[in-house]
């Protein structure tokens, strides 16, 4: 019945179908999150994700979490869950099933969108068989971010939708100030020279670390230009790290390149 | 931050270091609007054609970037002039340059 009445409708016609949640449903919700004394089963429902959302689900399961401690519990089939988790972007094909999921569900349910695809189509949200988010479909309680989500993400976001722990997130409205200036990295160094040691760092260390062993350089060289070499050396045997010492010598050599042309 | 894949491309490629990821982990929201954060900057008017093309804090970026390199002074004027104007203002800008340029070669062949 479902399937005939909605498979072949577009999005926009969708949408005029879309689930608004019972207020009596809500009710019965609250109750169940204030009075539950039983571990809550957890259906997946896979509309369309890469696959990288249940891998992340069933790390969640293995001995090191373990949700399994809390009571949380994946179960096959819809008719059993009191929490039904939605990975992946919703397709055009997965839409159906994943409505008739959540009829099949009983009251009261918990819906969470998982991942970032979950939340709002993800990376594939403008694929032409993407229709979105869960949310456009299934009236969302709990939206878990993150791509895939990491076990401690997961562990969180069902405490959240089980009422255990409370959301940390806040939107935020950043306006900009009267005398808002953005403050120069390292404004004693020429910028061409930073530009080239930071290069140079980065080839060498990738950017993360690459970007921290250039600004130690960068901050040795703006306390004092005349002794830096001095520094450095003093620097380099307090780590004693042969990579780092590599690094360091090569940024010299920048250093001395630039010093020549100039 | 509903969309975000924690890449760290934004990270390795952000020029003030401005964005930095983190470790923490607590994101889920009850409300999708939790995910969003928004800012407001001002826009700068190109000084030629007076259409909004830039945030006024990046111009002012890039004017103190010019200032702290030790290029030479008259490269840094003439950037800095071009400072304040829209990037298709810049190309008329160029176009009428070289037609000027051609035009003085022309006269000067003759």
């Amino acid at each position: 019945m479902l399937r005939d009445s909605v498979s072949n409708l577009t999005v926009a016609e969708h949408s005029k179908y879309s689930i608004h949640e019972d207020p009596a449903a809500g009710q019965l919700k609250a109750a169940l999150l204030k009075d539950i004394h039983r571990s809550v089963y957890v259906y997946r429902v896979d509309c369309g994700g890469c696959n990288g959302c249940e891998i992340e689900i069933f790390a969640a399961l293995t001995p090191l979490f373990d949700v399994e401690r809390f009571g949380i519990k994946v179960v096959s089939s819809p008719r059993h869950a009191d929490v039904l988790v939605y990975t992946g972007s919703m397709t055009r094909s997965m839409r159906v099933p994943a409505l008739r999921a959540y009829h099949a569900a009983p009251e009261p349910k918990i819906c969470v969108a998982y991942g970032a695809c979950g939340c709002s189509g993800g990376i594939f949200h403008d694929l032409y068989c993407v229709w979105g988010g869960a949310d456009k479909f299934i009236p969302i309680d709990v939206y878990i971010p993150g791509c895939p989500p990491t076990p401690a993400a997961t562990i969180y976001g069902f405490a959240i939708s089980l009422g255990i722990l409370g959301q940390k997130l806040k939107t935020s409205h950043h306006v900009q100030g009267e005398d808002e200036h953005v403050s120069l990295a390292h404004p004693q160094v020429p910028y061409l020279l930073r530009v080239q040691l930071e290069r140079e760092s980065r080839r060498m260390a990738g950017y993360l670390y690459g970007k921290q062993i250039a600004d130690t350089f960068l901050t040795m060289l703006e306390e004092n230009p005349n002794q830096v070499k001095e520094n450095v050396q003093a620097y380099l045997d307090k780590q004693a790290d042969p990579r780092l010492s590599e690094i360091v010598a090569r940024l010299v050599t920048v250093y001395d390149g630039y010093q020549g042309a100039v | 931050m509903g969309r975000c894949i924690y890449c760290g491309r934004c990270e390795e490629v952000c020029p003030t270091g401005a964005i930095t990821l983190s470790p923490d982990f607590e994101l889920s929201v009850m409300n999708k609007q939790d995910l969003f954060e928004q800012a407001d900057y001002k826009l700068a008017a190109c000084h030629r054609c007076g259409k909004y093309f830039a945030p006024v804090k990046e111009i002012e970026y890039a004017g103190a970037l010019l200032r702290q390199s030790d290029l030479p002074e008259v490269v840094k004027t003439n950037a800095g002039a071009l400072l304040n104007i829209c990037p298709e203002c810049k190309r008329k800008n160029d176009v009428s340059k070289m037609v000027n340029l051609y035009q003085e070669n022309k006269d000067v062949a003759r």
